[in-house]
């Protein structure tokens, strides 16, 4: 029987009750942030320099994450998705592990192995690297909680393509190398895309592995979230503004994604 | 340019072990039932399996020896794949120059070469399009000339024309058959049409179950196939049994229908005319093949001279190219072929019962 959604397919009505009034327990608060947010003066405030310079810091923060994710999470998604590399399921546990891992744990352990008294830091530090509470510091931070998301992505669509392209482009004489540049990667678009997108959301809102490990210096690890953090005790006004500055990039980031990560509105690709 | 290929691989309670050799310049066939491992071979040869024991020769390059094996890019095999695997993020220019410009062929040379195939194979026209948006026989004739254009020592055609709709089959074909008889190396064609076999290929390798059963050309395949499958492949009624003698007559005794399971039908005696002398005359096992075209169907028992007739029911009737095929059961288990003209007036349905009857002198007995 083929599921119409209408007849005998509908859901029972209790069911759109709970679901639309779960909705309004998501809603009313972003509703509040937007009413609550002090529009006239939104201009002035966004101008005032320790604004910009979080701004500007969380840019840059996210972009290198994204950036190094991008770098790291191709190849470790590509053997996840196309070795029968030892210990594979262990291993993409490893890997997707701070997905769900408690971000402030994250922090206290990248302070175990970089702080100043943790395994690598002074080694870190003989040659004059500083990690804790330096901009590297916070993109490591940044870096550890949101890569997991491109790796996760990028097996996802790696997964999706059909496999026996890379044969036959071997049949051809491809190498490996030019496999990957020439038939993998172009397909790949999407989900790199995706990757991308979903890596920076995260790396954007990245909080607790931050504070624990680089701190909230105003310029040179004070991101956006953290500037929030700091001004709920100091000035509510521009704390506001800025949760809704996050919204609408978040928003627009999702409405970016949504014929990618709505299961079912996914284009596979055409195998004739 | 010989191919040699002794291809074992153990799969999952699979086991082939195919041995068969081509020549250039003589387009091969493989064909076999679903699972026999036409596939299997065509990937062994392609370097995209390894073989667990045996060997594959490619005139003087072992491509596998069931210990080292080339990989794909050192083989020079060029493969149709069945769904073909058009690269679809690539034009169809660039995809036919893939494999040239994977070789280290600069854009422009890959380009003039490419151009010459697409010209060949009459996709110049669609040469920038994606292979998204093109037709199947248009996708097929891409498949094509990215195989041929790397000059490839052995060509492998997985079912070249399975996934065509039936108008553009023809014209797919003929240039399918084109392009083998300009091709200098091996040619090795997976299918399960008897009409592409016999326009692809000279020479027919029948597989089953892993094995190679039987080797030889169309008419070879029609006259004396060997297996149940082979016979079904050329329409041929083919039985199996032992020669005895009734009288001075030489008899078939406990003919069965190749392929029919010993209890579905008790074994039934065929009268054949004298064996040729190759055959001892008593207690010889044989095969004995039957034309269907060779079976008289009647309403009223025969008084003719031919010498076998039974009484049988129609199972089915199927049209083919110009005819109507019927199925018989009974004693026997026939196909018989019939015009339209002969179905009207004898006023057969599935059900019907009819006589069959054929000469001796029409059975083919040969060494099984």
């Amino acid at each position: 029987m083929t599921n119409t959604g209408k007849g005998e397919g509908a859901a029972p009505i209790i069911l759109p009750i709970i679901a639309i009034t779960g909705l309004s327990l998501f809603l009313l608060p972003l509703a509040g942030l937007a009413l609550r947010t002090r529009w006239s003066t939104a201009f002035e405030q966004l101008r005032d320099p320790a604004i910009l310079e979080a701004l500007r810091l969380s840019f840059i923060v996210s972009v290198t994450a994204v950036a190094i994710a991008l770098c790291y999470g191709f190849p470790m998604a590509y053997l996840l998705a196309r070795t029968n590399l030892p210990f594979r399921r262990l291993i993409r546990g490893l890997a997707l592990l701070p997905m769900v891992l408690p971000p402030i744990v994250g922090g206290i352990a990248l302070l175990s192995a970089f702080g100043r008294n943790g395994i690598l830091g002074p080694a870190l530090e003989s040659i004059g690297i500083h990690l804790p509470y330096t901009t590297a510091g916070a993109i490591l931070a940044v870096t550890f909680v949101s890569a997991p998301f491109m790796v996760a992505t990028l097996e996802a669509g790696l997964r999706d393509l059909d496999e026996r392209l890379e044969s036959a482009a071997a049949t051809l004489g491809a190498p490996r190398w030019t496999i990957i540049r020439r038939v993998v990667l172009p397909q790949l678009a999407p989900a790199i895309g995706a990757g991308i997108a979903l890596t920076f959301a995260r790396a954007l809102g990245e909080f607790g592995a931050t504070i624990a490990f680089a701190g909230s210096l105003p310029g040179r690890t004070q991101t956006l979230p953290l500037a929030i953090y700091q001004s709920l005790h100091t000035n509510l006004e521009s704390a506001f503004l800025l949760s809704v500055l996050l919204l609408v990039v978040s928003l627009t980031i999702l409405i970016a994604l949504r014929a990618r990560i709505v299961p079912g509105n996914n284009q596979r690709n055409d195998r004739t | 340019m010989t191919l040699r290929a002794d291809i074992r691989i153990r799969r999952d309670g699979f086991s082939l072990a195919a041995m068969f050799i081509a020549e250039p310049g003589e387009p091969c066939a493989l064909i076999g039932p679903n699972g026999s491992g036409k596939s299997t071979v065509a990937a062994a040869l392609a370097g995209i399996l390894r073989l667990d024991a045996g060997s594959v020769q490619l005139f003087d390059k072992t491509l596998d020896n069931g210990r080292r094996a080339l990989c794909p890019q050192r083989r020079n095999v060029g493969v149709v794949f069945q769904d073909r695997l058009l690269f679809p993020k690539m034009s169809v220019r660039d995809n036919v120059g893939f494999g040239l410009r994977a070789r280290g062929q600069s854009r422009h040379d890959a380009d003039k070469t490419a151009s010459k195939w697409l010209d060949r194979l009459d996709l110049t026209a669609i040469a920038d399009k994606r292979p998204p948006q093109l037709s199947g026989g248009q996708a097929q004739r891409v498949a094509i000339a990215r195989a041929l254009a790397i000059e490839p020592d052995l060509l492998i055609l997985d079912e070249p024309m399975a996934a065509l709709d039936p108008e553009s089959k023809p014209a797919v074909r003929r240039l399918i058959a084109q392009a083998l008889d300009d091709f200098p190396g091996v040619s090795l064609c997976i299918t399960h049409d008897p009409v592409e076999a016999r326009a692809l290929a000279r020479r027919i390798a029948v597989i089953e179950a892993g094995a190679i059963v039987q080797v030889g050309s169309s008419a070879q395949l029609q006259r004396t196939p060997r297996s149940a499958f082979a016979a079904a492949f050329v329409g041929i009624n083919l039985f199996q049994g032992v020669i005895s003698c009734s009288g001075d007559k030489p008899v078939v005794l406990d003919a069965r229908r190749c392929g029919q399971h010993e209890d579905a039908a008790p074994p039934v005696a065929i009268r054949i005319a004298s064996p040729d002398q190759s055959i001892a005359p008593d207690r010889s096992e044989v095969f004995a093949s039957l034309h269907p075209r060779a079976i008289i169907l009647g309403r009223d028992k025969p008084q003719t001279s031919a010498r076998n007739a039974h009484r049988c029911a129609v199972e089915s009737i199927d049209p083919i190219e110009g005819a109507l095929r019927v199925s018989l059961t009974g004693p026997i288990t026939l196909t018989a072929e019939i015009t339209d003209a002969a179905r009207a007036d004898l006023d057969l349905t599935p059900g019907s019962t009819v006589w069959a009857s054929f000469k001796a002198t029409e059975v083919h007995v040969y060494r099984r």
